[in-house]
């Protein structure tokens, strides 16, 4: 099964004087099991795809489809493909306001409409997943908590719902670099777990290190659609409209400008690392 | 859905009505309202309705965008148009079903009522619809000291606050509103007390929200040494032009005309 979409096009705000197009002729196929990352600039349309693939947004024209179901279609219970898939925004930790960790987690589950058991079981495995000690944490106010937990739990809210889909709009921004590190390899033992995760982040070096497949955003229409490895070696696509590549792929760039005879299409450290000692050698 | 909403939305335009100096805009208002309220008879509100027509037609402004911001209050209007047609006393009895008895003058009432609300809807929303918040908040201010109110600038400051928050907490409203839908959250089907218990995951987060910005924005604004209205001055100031003294001129003799259809008529 999959989620595609297809020839899908968003206006916002139609016939009036603020009328954009957020979203042109974009054609995407999500296959179960992939890890896509989704880049581009603010503004690029990015956010607005992905609040299509859960029915939160509707699209002006084309089709999106969830798993067979077309989302547009009357009789679609939305929030059967709401639980399908699951989707973080940005800064998901505004959006905390029950009065202890358990029952924010437990939100979701609930509005599900399983028995108080079931709840209790998905809310334990939700927090195992994202590393929060149930014993520990279940009661705590979830103001009271640090940064990076707050994230934590609220990801543990959507992970509750078990989802087979995962979307993460931009989980790491404005985190320091150990909670950066907790949540990213969170996302990678998910992705293990057989979760199929669609990340949204400005971060190169992330995406870089954890997707395989690379969706590129620019001014509302897909720029690239291929193997993160292929992407990134676009160099001078990428730098035309202002995106970056992770850093060790510019370093390796730079060495091959200064005369070292090294492969430039290296996106992760150990990668660079042994084309440098080959060289070297 | 939310962002249908045109309470206090501006719409960039190079029209006469854009273009005349807020101050104006403020008091002629005042005149076209005193004006509404003093017509009684069927001459004042058609002559009321072309005024209300021109001044669109000339803000050029689409009679759609008017009717979105009448929409929200259809309900009152409604209720206004029912109160009276219901309650009014007369003699002239066109249908009557037990206790219920509508009369030619309530009929007549009812309408002339919901009218002037819907006039003066109309009006204020063109008001908003064709002055930027900042050039309404400098008028106010300005209308206000001229009134010798005390704390003018600080009125002036906090209507301009609120305004320019509006669209940012109905996108704030609408991003944890789509947050919790995504968890499975409903806030469209259920009696009245479910829709009341299903804004709690909404408001709750809303309300942290607007505290940590006003903290912010206050924090910002000492930061660069805001110390309220004493000797400030303005980057851009308010000029009066002959556009002004039309607008006065026409205003005017629409206060008159109104006063006679009342009196004299």
């Amino acid at each position: 099964m999959s989620i595609s979409l297809e020839g899908v096009y968003h206006t916002y705000q139609p016939n009036s004087a603020y009328e954009t197009n957020a979203l042109e002729n974009i054609n995407l196929v999500i296959e179960e099991g992939e890890f896509i990352g989704i880049i581009g600039h603010t503004g690029s349309g990015k956010s607005t795809l992905v609040q299509h693939l859960n029915g939160l947004l509707k699209p002006t024209k084309g089709k999106v489809i969830v798993d067979g179901c077309d989302i547009s279609a009357k009789g679609t219970r939305l929030k059967e493909i709401r639980k399908k898939v699951g989707l973080v925004f940005q800064y998901p930790e505004y959006q905390l306001f029950e009065e202890d960790v358990f029952r924010d987690i437990a939100f979701g589950p609930i509005n599900m409409g399983l028995s108080p058991d079931m709840v209790i079981k998905k809310v334990k495995k939700a927090m195992k997943m994202v590393h929060l000690d149930y014993e520990k944490y279940r009661s705590l106010s979830p103001f009271t908590l640090s940064g990076g937990e707050k994230r934590r739990v609220a990801i543990a809210g959507v992970l509750a719902m078990e989802p087979k889909y995962l979307i993460l709009d931009e989980p790491t921004a404005s985190l320091d670099p150990q909670g950066r590190d907790e949540i990213v390899s969170h996302i990678v033992d998910l992705h293990n777990c057989g979760l199929t995760v669609v990340l949204v982040s400005h971060s190169m070096d992330v995406v870089a290190r954890l997707a395989q497949r690379l969706v590129v955003m620019h001014q509302s229409k897909i720029y690239y659609n291929d193997e993160t490895r292929k992407v990134f070696s676009e160099y001078d696509g990428l730098q035309k409209i202002g995106l970056d590549v992770p850093t060790v792929t510019k370093l390796m760039v730079r060495l091959k400008k200064e005369g070292w005879s090294v492969r430039t299409d290296v996106i992760t450290v150990e990668e660079a690392r042994e084309e440098i000692l080959k060289v070297v050698r | 859905m939310l962002k249908d909403i045109t309470i206090g939305q501006y719409i960039p335009g190079n029209s006469p009505i854009h273009k005349i100096d807020p101050r104006t805009k403020i008091i002629t208002i005042c005149f076209y309202m005193t004006g509404l309220f003093l017509v009684n008879n069927l001459t004042g509100y058609l002559v009321v309705t072309l005024f209300t027509i021109g001044a669109i037609l000339m803000s050029q402004i689409s009679f759609i965008t008017i009717m979105k911001g009448i929409k929200p209050l259809s309900f009152i209007i409604m209720l206004t148009l029912g109160l009276h047609i219901f309650m009014t006393e007369g003699d002239n009895v066109i249908w009557q079903w037990g206790i219920f008895k509508v009369t030619q003058q309530g009929v007549q009432q009812g309408v002339f009522m919901s009218l002037r609300l819907i006039y003066l809807i109309t009006i204020t929303s063109l008001l908003t619809l064709t002055t930027t918040p900042i050039a309404l908040t400098d008028g106010i201010e300005k209308v206000l000291k001229a009134l010798f109110i005390p704390v003018a600038h600080e009125l002036a400051m906090m209507m301009t606050i609120a305004l320019r928050f509006i669209p940012t907490l109905i996108e704030e409203t609408e991003k944890i509103m789509k947050a919790q839908m995504a968890r499975g959250a409903d806030f469209e089907s259920g009696g009245l007390l479910t829709r009341a218990r299903s804004l709690i995951p909404l408001l709750v987060p809303l309300f942290l929200s607007s505290f940590r910005r006003a903290d912010d924005l206050a924090m910002a604004m000492e930061a660069r040494c805001y110390r309220g209205g004493e000797n400030r001055t303005r980057m851009k100031q308010l000029v009066m032009g002959y556009r002004d003294c039309i607008a006065f001129i026409a205003m005017t003799i629409f206060l008159v005309v109104a006063i006679l259809t009342r009196y004299w008529l």
